[in-house]
């Protein structure tokens, strides 16, 4: 988290003030912080690797005499080892395909909004087919383009795809702001459209852009699972969330914890997720309290 | 801009009209809203002059399309002996040094995310790019001192400020190019009385420093009194009084130009009762539909059959004064009848 300048209170300083009050968001926000550190530190912390097998344990439940340290998976790799990297993979991919989204979905939406007219009529009719794909059909398509395993190019692709609703969002965003008279002072100064669009409508929508934003990078890990729980997504020996959450649930009746353990990473990143951009739309936008 | 053109006046208008296409058009017919309709105006180098009328009547419409932040339907804007009316964005860029505009909501015309320095100091960056960071920080802190804010304000951002001061930053935007021609829209009707005189005398100094002309869009006539040379009276996006200000105000040659002074306030009660039968009635007519002939006819004291056929056009008399109205000259009490006018628009 960034320290707030305290000579000029200005927008940020306040916003900042409001999240710190929140309980919720900066236990959420503190605990993000925490799972990110762990999940990259905590596996040069454990003797195993993530792909390495213990012929000696397999399948330990958690809190065996031996430096299992969360149990075994079937195939006796370290569950604590793997379910970090699964975080790492998911995290990362979370930020991936939510910053392509943010990119697109933000520039898109504020020069629809503030061109207006026919531009912006054909820029969301755009919009509307993509939303009216299925949209797991066009990942299942990309998947089967792209080599299998390299999820990275596929996330940039989900991203490129799930930008739609940033684009919605910002373009009634802008609809409003560009009535403002700051803009008309804008024009009247002779600042052309990329100055407008840049300096002026861009930094002004910037507070529902990061709450969304803060949302969908939970929506896009829960996604990326999705598609590792079918199959589609992070292929072995590499793990995910999903991937790691499908083979708990294989065992789900034996060895419980090879699905809890996954399963407690991912719903408490999620939640913390939410509870952030929840606790960010408040302090952002203190009017729609 | 050369210098032969000093003489030709600054801004010259022609019979321009700015209609707006309204209706849903999909089941609808869609019907023409004349803003503007026919306004025919000359804005001398270094005058002030006044816009009024109701709300509704297009001041503010007008002084938009002068800019050409609004485009006009039909009809000439000519700026320094240039057609401006149909000129490309980019075309218009250059001219916009000179010519910039205050607005009527100050918070709201000063963009939140950036610091006042940041503001004041767009236009410069826009025109005068090869400034350095120094010189145009320089200008900037003189302007905002000029206008009577200290100059540690660049680093604080509009909402710590008051209206009033609010409105200098927006007046130190736009004189910090040194503009020929500064437009105000209401620039003091969201203000306090208190606040209101001072941003007024504030603008006259400007005036008599820079030199630059002014066009003051206001419902407020105390204020124009104040600070204009003439005043141009709209009614529904038509013209219907032309005049220097002090002509104007101490004998109305139209029966709107008179009711609109009548009701001015004059705060003393033996005064106030003899006036109430000048003053306006009724409704501005919607602009989608206006009236046949005279536009004001459905409101005007002095209205007779005539009026509903004939439109009046701006003519001239005393030299200098304009008036539309078919009833005018018509002797004595066509014009200066002495209804008890009161305080003489005080």
């Amino acid at each position: 988290m960034t320290e707030a300048a305290p000579a000029a209170r200005g927008f940020w300083a306040d916003a900042w003030r409001r999240l710190r009050r929140n309980k919720a968001a900066m236990v959420a926000a503190t605990l993000i912080l925490l799972i990110t550190l762990l999940a990259f530190i905590g596996p040069s912390l454990s003797p195993h690797a993530f792909d390495a097998i213990d012929w000696d344990h397999m399948a330990v439940p958690p809190g065996a005499p031996n430096d299992h340290w969360l149990g075994t998976d079937r195939l006796g790799r370290d569950l604590y080892v793997r379910t970090l990297a699964g975080v790492q993979i998911s995290l990362q991919i979370g930020l991936l395909a939510t910053l392509v989204s943010l990119f697109i979905g933000v520039l898109w939406g504020a020069t629809a909004g503030y061109l207006g007219g026919r531009i912006d009529n054909l820029m969301m009719r755009v919009v509307d087919i993509l939303y009216s794909l299925p949209y797991i059909f066009i990942v299942i398509i990309l998947s089967t383009l792209f080599e299998r395993g390299n999820i990275y190019v596929l996330f940039l692709a989900i991203g490129a795809v799930g930008w739609l609703t940033m684009a919605r969002i910002v373009r009634g965003q802008t609809l409003s702001i560009k009535r403002k008279e700051f803009i008309e002072a804008a024009l009247a100064s002779g600042v052309g459209t990329p100055g407008i669009l840049l300096r002026h409508i861009v930094p002004n929508v910037v507070g529902p852009v990061i709450i969304y934003a803060t949302l969908t990078i939970p929506q896009m890990i829960l996604f990326e699972s999705f598609l590792s729980f079918l199959g589609l997504g992070v292929q072995e020996p590499q793990a995910s969330l999903g991937s790691l959450i499908n083979e708990g649930a294989q065992e789900m009746e034996s060895a419980v914890w090879m699905l809890l353990v996954p399963a407690g990473f991912l719903v408490t990143l999620l939640m913390c997720f939410n509870f952030l951009g929840d606790g960010l739309r408040d302090a952002l936008d203190p009017r729609d309290r | 801009m050369s210098e032969p053109e000093a003489k030709a006046p600054l801004l010259v208008l022609r019979d321009l009209r700015v209609w707006f296409k309204v209706g849903d058009g999909l089941f609808r017919r869609k019907r023409d809203l004349r803003a503007v309709d026919g306004v025919d105006l000359e804005l001398g180098i270094g005058e002030a002059l006044g816009i009024v009328g109701e709300s509704g009547c297009g001041k503010s419409t007008l002084a938009r399309t002068i800019l050409r932040l609004l485009p006009a339907t039909s009809g000439k804007v000519v700026w320094l002996g240039r057609a401006i009316e149909a000129e490309s964005v980019a075309a218009m860029r250059p001219l916009r040094r000179d010519m910039q505009i205050i607005f009527q909501d100050p918070l709201a015309s000063l963009d939140p995310r950036l610091t006042v320095g940041e503001i004041v100091a767009e236009p410069l960056r826009v025109h005068a790019p090869q400034m350095s960071r120094t010189q145009r920080r320089d200008e900037v802190t003189q302007m905002l001192q000029r206008v009577g804010l200290p100059a540690d304000v660049v680093n604080r951002y509009p909402h710590e400020f008051s209206g009033g001061q609010c409105q200098r930053i927006g007046i130190a935007r736009a004189m910090v190019l040194r503009p020929k021609l500064l437009v105000c829209d209401e620039p003091v009707s969201a203000l306090d009385v208190s606040i209101q005189a001072q941003i007024v005398n504030l603008l006259q100094d400007l005036k008599r420093d820079f030199g630059m002309s002014i066009l003051f869009v206001s419902h407020n006539l105390a204020v124009v009194r104040h600070l204009c040379d003439r005043v141009i009276v709209l009614y529904l996006g038509k013209p219907v009084e032309l005049a220097p200000t002090r002509s104007l105000y101490e004998a109305p040659a139209h029966p709107y130009t008179r009711g609109l002074l009548d009701a001015v306030p004059i705060p003393d009660p033996d005064v106030q009762p003899r006036r109430l039968g000048t003053t306006l009635g009724g409704e501005l007519p919607s602009p989608l539909a206006p009236p046949s002939g005279c536009v004001f006819r459905t409101r005007c004291p002095k209205a007779i059959e005539r009026c509903a056929q004939q439109e009046p056009k701006m003519t001239r008399f005393d030299g200098l004064r304009q008036v539309a109205c078919i009833r005018h000259g018509e002797g004595p009490h066509g014009t200066d009848d002495d209804l008890a006018r009161g305080g003489g628009g005080r």
